[in-house]
């Protein structure tokens, strides 16, 4: 029992290391995408890795107290959590992590763990645009939940189940039994709902990427802030990686993964360099229009024409 | 509410505590109400209720919403000046949210201590027993092991802590009193500038507000105006002029007279 347990927590790190450092290096890609689109030459693919181990070696640091000390240790907790929770390579014992513990509705609710412990720790730091920066990316969240509920439930009924490794094995056998062709409704809200989950423009007000500091990490250095970009290539990798799974069919290898993923996530960067950023009011508004719209159609669709 | 503030550094417990409570409220795991939710949400797709379970789950994320804002407000931001000398609850009204806290964990973590005796209770009229494989709840769509999902919340918690506990022994962590923050260029020196809490989700209310602004005003308004317009219409007939009103009498017996008479008939 213990070896056995030993042996999973192995194969999680493992698993847990792969997808970090394919997050950080995926991240170091977009950004060079994004600045190419902006006519500038962009990061080297190192940088993500140098900002990381500059932050965990800075040799001084301040503490608003110990939820700001722990805020951090949430975040990066929720992510770790939620990749623990996703199988990450269908038909792999050693890559199906601790799925066997919940579903569909584990993951999606243990997305806020990190959420909540990381809006804790930055409402201790007192400074008020953390807190303004945690006002705006909770609203956008519950925003772009609706769609993603409504497109998650249409799959659910469609596959009968609500086991990540049950959708995934159903989409089995070809390109044509993917979600994104037999289910493209849901798939579509889904992809909508996954513009603002990934916090690029339109939907990026709530971190300012280019502001001088507004957004919840504001009061974070040093090794807060080191685990924090830790998380955000972890956390982004994992979202792909349960986007892939619903919608396109999973992996069977790492290097479809990769390639299923990077293609997935540029998605939201192709929309993220093209338009604008919304202001917060717009982009909720945004996502009970259209999106919401969609996701009810899925459900409508998954009845009438798939089940019936 | 807003006119607290940063109460954590002087209740220290009693956060806790609240917090502990509404990270089981909010349904996130690995704590009780997630169970609930998951329970709920998995009756209502066996159901076919689909649209019930969407508008649950949408309200179970503004319900984090909420319940994050009476954090913040309370207990994060900026305390104010007046509250330096607040003391933590007596301990009195702190054993018993031990108490509480401690069986939200048990039962967090062996849902089942409570699950089992309900589920026996309600069967005689409601049938249809919970099924359990080992430690895991089972149902239609899927499933729920809620002390292995503690268990590796606690270890995937724990893991960080470490690291950042390690790297806490080289790093020279200095800590800072309140207003030690840079804002808008200048260091903030009253709390009712510098916390953010009165009207935290404003995106929302701009957002779709106007949904729940109070209808029966506007209504009794245009009521009120309808009357008024309706009124001034039939004015024109009765507009207090003697004229009028006897050409009024002389046109119902001309009516009168061409009716009875025959001639229009």
């Amino acid at each position: 029992m213990i070896l056995e347990w030993l042996g999973k927590i192995g194969d999680f790190s493992l698993t847990l290391l792969i997808v970090t450092l394919y997050g950080l290096l995926v991240g170091a890609y977009v950004e060079r995408v994004i600045a190419k689109v902006q006519g500038r030459i962009g990061i080297p693919y190192s940088q993500p890795f140098i900002n990381i181990l500059k932050n965990f070696f800075k040799r001084t640091a301040v503490s608003h107290g110990v939820m700001f000390y722990l805020g951090p240790v949430f975040r990066i907790a929720g992510g770790i959590g939620t990749l623990a929770f996703v199988p990450v390579i269908y038909g792999s014992e050693m890559f199906s992590n601790f799925s066997m513990a919940g579903d569909l509705f584990l993951v999606i609710y243990f997305m806020f763990f990190g959420q909540l412990g990381m809006a804790l720790g930055a409402g201790e730091s007192g400074h008020p645009y953390s807190a303004i920066g945690i006002a705006r990316g909770l609203s956008q969240m519950t925003a772009y939940e609706v769609p993603f509920a409504l497109a998650v439930i249409s799959i659910v009924i469609q596959y009968d189940t609500l086991s990540i490794t049950g959708i995934v094995a159903a989409q089995q056998g070809g390109w044509q039994n993917w979600t994104v062709f037999t289910n493209w409704v849901a798939t579509l809200a889904a992809m909508l709902a996954f513009l603002g989950m990934m916090g690029y423009s339109p939907f990026d007000i709530f971190l300012a990427p280019q502001e001088i500091p507004v957004g919840p990490p504001t009061e974070f250095h040093s090794a807060y802030l080191g685990l924090l970009q830790t998380n955000r290539a972890l956390f982004g990798a994992t979202k792909l990686i349960l986007f892939m799974n619903l919608f396109f069919g999973g992996a069977t290898g790492w290097i479809e993964l990769m390639i299923k993923t990077l293609l997935i996530y540029m998605v939201a960067v192709v929309v993220g360099v093209a338009y604008p950023r919304f202001r917060v009011d717009q982009g909720i508004r945004f996502f009970f229009k259209i999106p919401t719209l969609i996701g009810i159609a899925s459900i409508i669709y998954v009845q009438m024409v798939l089940i019936s | 509410m807003y006119k607290m503030g940063g109460l954590i550094k002087n209740m220290p417990f009693t956060f806790t505590f609240t917090m502990i409570a509404i990270i089981a409220m909010s349904g996130v795991p690995p704590l009780t109400g997630f169970g609930g939710k998951w329970l709920l949400t998995n009756a209502l797709m066996e159901k076919g209720w689909y649209w019930i379970a969407a508008f649950a789950f949408f309200s179970s994320a503004v319900a984090f919403l909420y319940m994050f804002r009476l954090l913040q407000t309370v207990f994060l931001g900026q305390r104010k000046l007046e509250h330096a000398k607040l003391r933590e609850a007596p301990a009195i009204l702190l054993v018993p949210q031990v108490v509480m806290i401690a069986v939200i964990m048990v039962l967090s973590a062996y849902p089942k201590l409570l699950l089992d005796p309900l589920s026996a209770a309600v069967a005689p009229w409601l049938g249809g027993a919970l099924v359990w494989d080992g430690f895991a709840l089972q149902t239609h769509f899927g499933y729920w092991n809620a002390p292995m999902i503690m268990a590796v919340v606690a270890g995937v918690w724990m893991v960080p802590l470490v690291i950042l506990l390690l790297i806490s022994l080289t790093l020279k962590i200095q800590k800072v009193e309140q207003f030690n923050i840079v804002y808008a260029a200048e260091r903030p020196h009253r709390p009712e500038d510098t916390h953010f809490a009165y009207n935290f989700f404003a995106h929302y209310d701009r957002a779709i507000g106007f949904l729940v602004r109070p209808r029966a005003t506007a209504f009794w308004n245009t009521a009120v105006e309808w009357s008024y317009s309706l009124g001034a219409s039939l004015r024109i007939f009765y507009n207090g002029n003697g004229q009028t009103y006897a050409l009024f009498i002389l046109m119902y017996f001309v009516a009168m007279f061409l009716v009875n008479g025959g001639i229009l008939l």
